[in-house]
């Protein structure tokens, strides 16, 4: 059974508080991603479950033993790090049938072991290879192998796709799907591209300096982020802020704009909010707001305008090669059911009260 | 590239200065290899009267090379040998680990313990002798070759070349293994040692030569004839009553020689790069 448990689990260096109480359940077989911006503490973290930093205080428990005080070594996780630290002298073979050979495992079985995982990997014409020998994507594979091969509880992986290309980076990315769905291990995957967490993940867990912000389905977390944090952070081009206060069912900006009020204006007439909606959510109407279009960026299948709308800009993302032309009026209007409210102080989502 | 399309004039400058240059560097190591195949008669009559017989003998003789390997300078050689060597295998081993150490860990007064280290290699020779010399009897080992050989092996500069490279190998080789369960001292062994060859061949060499080149310690430490060094052997041509000149050239030439071994042995480490490419 591989299940891990977090119980308020802190982490500070000197006066610095990095983690300020997390608590996580991963169930056994999920794939989680934590993701957040810079220095969210998400490193951190999978450096705390990873034994390679002593938490301050608070409960790691890993497949049902408390792992907390417990070196690297005895806490059965494999780790696919950022840069791969490949070791250099040692073959592909070698890499990958190192933590075997450490176990003291037979030769026999190491080799069946390495062989296997490089055919799920499509390595077995590499294995004799020095890691300086390999491209980018190849070594991403071998790191990777290196952590198959011990078939750990659990999988760590710490922004492992950030050094490739982009192209490439799509493409390792549907092989880490495809392998998590073949082993079936759990796996923790730390990035700060959430269209990575998007579309790997079982559930997506929001970090923001030292918390979790919100952890949940992707699709669940996009469609209903609990706070502005979070709905500004997944989704590219990112939602969509202004500010106004609710008035008779919409929201009405400094400047006297009157935007759409959304299914949760409802119980807080004369709120003030953060009225949030996604660039995909809006689209051009013949009743709605206007603003006025300052640059067309036509991006192949989408076209993305960036509108002035109550003096502050709003990025629209329309689903079609629409001909629009800058300093041109638009009007537009958003679904009732994708505008999101946000209290203006604290950011957290607003629902209609009844 | 550029040099091609300067004033030819600059360049013969150029090149002329450099040509003097090398001629001074090598003109005294010339004029000593040449020296010790005169006969002994004939090494300082030329000099006066300078010209062509100031460098070449009339005559080419190995009588010097004779008489040396009849006399205790082969033990002499066979001495510093032993004792370079073995100051290059511990010193390396101890010198590693320490360096390894102060790069790795993070433990409660490693800078002052470091800055202690580095004030080690910035203290002159001659300021410790006495205290170590005080030392060495106590512990029994005047005249032994543990005089000559343990208090060589750590060195401070060597501590501090490993520091620096050890530093520089990316902590996530490191943390990969240990996350895949190996020990310190197997990540020492295994993945910080065999990175390191180029910083192993240079301390390797300074050890080895800090042995080859030592005098003044094993005079004092080791005055036995059994435990004399090559330097220590070279210098006694040279007395009150007369001087030898010639087996002092010889045997001079021949330490040089052999000092040069150990370079060419570990010379192709110095090109060698291991650090590249597995770490992007």
């Amino acid at each position: 059974m591989s299940t891990m448990n977090i119980e308020n689990l802190r982490k500070s260096f000197g006066e610095t508080e990095i983690l300020r109480g997390i608590d996580l359940d991963v169930g056994d077989g999920e794939f989680v991603a934590l993701v957040g911006p810079s220095g969210c503490g998400k490193s951190t973290l999978l450096r705390l479950i990873a034994g390679l930093e002593v938490a301050t205080s608070g409960r790691l428990v890993i497949g049902g033993r408390d792992v907390t005080a417990l070196p690297p070594k005895e806490r059965d996780v494999a780790m696919v790090f950022q840069n791969y630290a490949l070791y250099p002298h040692m073959t592909v073979r070698s890499n990958m049938g190192f933590s075997l050979k450490l176990r003291g495992a037979e030769k026999a079985e190491i080799e069946r072991k390495v062989t296997e995982a490089a055919d799920v990997l499509g390595l077995d014409t590499l294995l004799d290879r020095y890691p300086g020998q390999l491209s980018g994507g190849q070594r991403q594979r071998v790191a990777t192998g290196r952590a198959i091969v011990r078939d750990p509880k659990l999988f760590l992986f710490d922004e492992p796709l950030s050094n490739l290309d982009a192209k490439l980076r799509v493409q390792m990315r549907t092989e880490i799907k495809a392998l998590h769905q073949r082993l079936g291990n759990t796996m923790i995957y730390v990035t700060h591209d959430q269209i990575e967490a998007m579309t790997l993940a079982d559930r997506i867990v929001v970090m923001h300096s030292g918390r979790i912000e919100q952890e949940g389905a992707p699709l669940d977390l996009y469609d209903r982020p609990a706070n502005a944090f979070v709905g500004g952070f997944l989704g590219s081009p990112s939602m969509n802020f202004i500010k106004g206060h609710i008035r008779g069912g919409s929201v009405v900006t400094d400047d006297g704009s009157v935007l759409p009020g959304g299914e949760a204006v409802g119980g807080h007439e004369g709120r003030t909010v953060l009225w949030g909606a996604r660039p995909e959510s809006i689209v051009p109407a013949t009743e709605g707001f206007s603003g006025m279009i300052e640059v067309v960026e036509p991006t192949g299948p989408d076209t993305q305008l960036l509108v002035r709308v109550a003096g502050q800009p709003l990025v629209v993302l329309l689903r079609s090669r629409t001909p629009a032309t800058p300093g041109e009026k638009i009007t537009m209007t958003v679904s009732p059911s994708e505008i999101h409210l946000f209290d203006a102080d604290h950011g957290s989502r607003i629902e209609a009260k009844p | 590239m550029e040099a091609q399309f300067k004033n030819p004039h600059a360049l013969m400058l150029r090149y002329g200065l450099l040509s003097i240059l090398a001629f001074i560097v090598v003109c005294p190591l010339a004029w000593l290899a040449l020296a010790s195949l005169r006969p002994q008669s004939e090494i300082f009559q030329p000099v006066s009267e300078f010209g062509w017989s100031t460098f070449f003998p009339s005559r080419l003789t190995f009588d010097n090379y004779r008489a040396l390997w009849a006399s205790d300078f082969p033990l002499a050689v066979k001495n510093s040998t032993f004792v370079a060597v073995t100051t290059v295998i511990f010193g390396i081993v101890v010198n590693a680990l320490a360096g390894f150490a102060f790069a790795a860990f993070d433990f409660r007064g490693k800078n002052l313990l470091f800055l202690l280290v580095i004030a080690s290699f910035m203290m002159p020779f001659e300021a410790i002798v006495l205290p170590l010399y005080v030392m060495i009897r106590a512990f029994g080992w005047a005249n032994s070759y543990q005089a000559l050989i343990v208090p060589e092996i750590a060195n401070g500069m060597v501590i501090f070349l490993f520091r620096q490279f050890f530093a520089s190998i990316p902590r996530d080789f490191y943390e990969a293994a240990r996350v895949d369960g190996a020990s310190w001292l197997y990540i020492f062994t295994r993945i910080a040692m065999p990175l390191s060859w180029p910083t192993i061949a240079t301390s390797g060499l300074m050890l080895f030569l800090s042995q080859w080149d030592s005098f003044f310690w094993p005079v004092v430490a080791a005055s036995n004839p059994d435990y004399a060094v090559v330097q220590v052997a070279i210098a006694r041509n040279i007395n009150f009553e007369q001087s030898d000149w010639g087996g002092l050239f010889a045997s001079t030439n021949l330490a040089i020689l052999l000092g040069t071994i150990p370079f060419l042995l570990v010379q192709r480490f110095y090109v060698r790069t291991l650090i590249s490419g597995g770490i992007k």
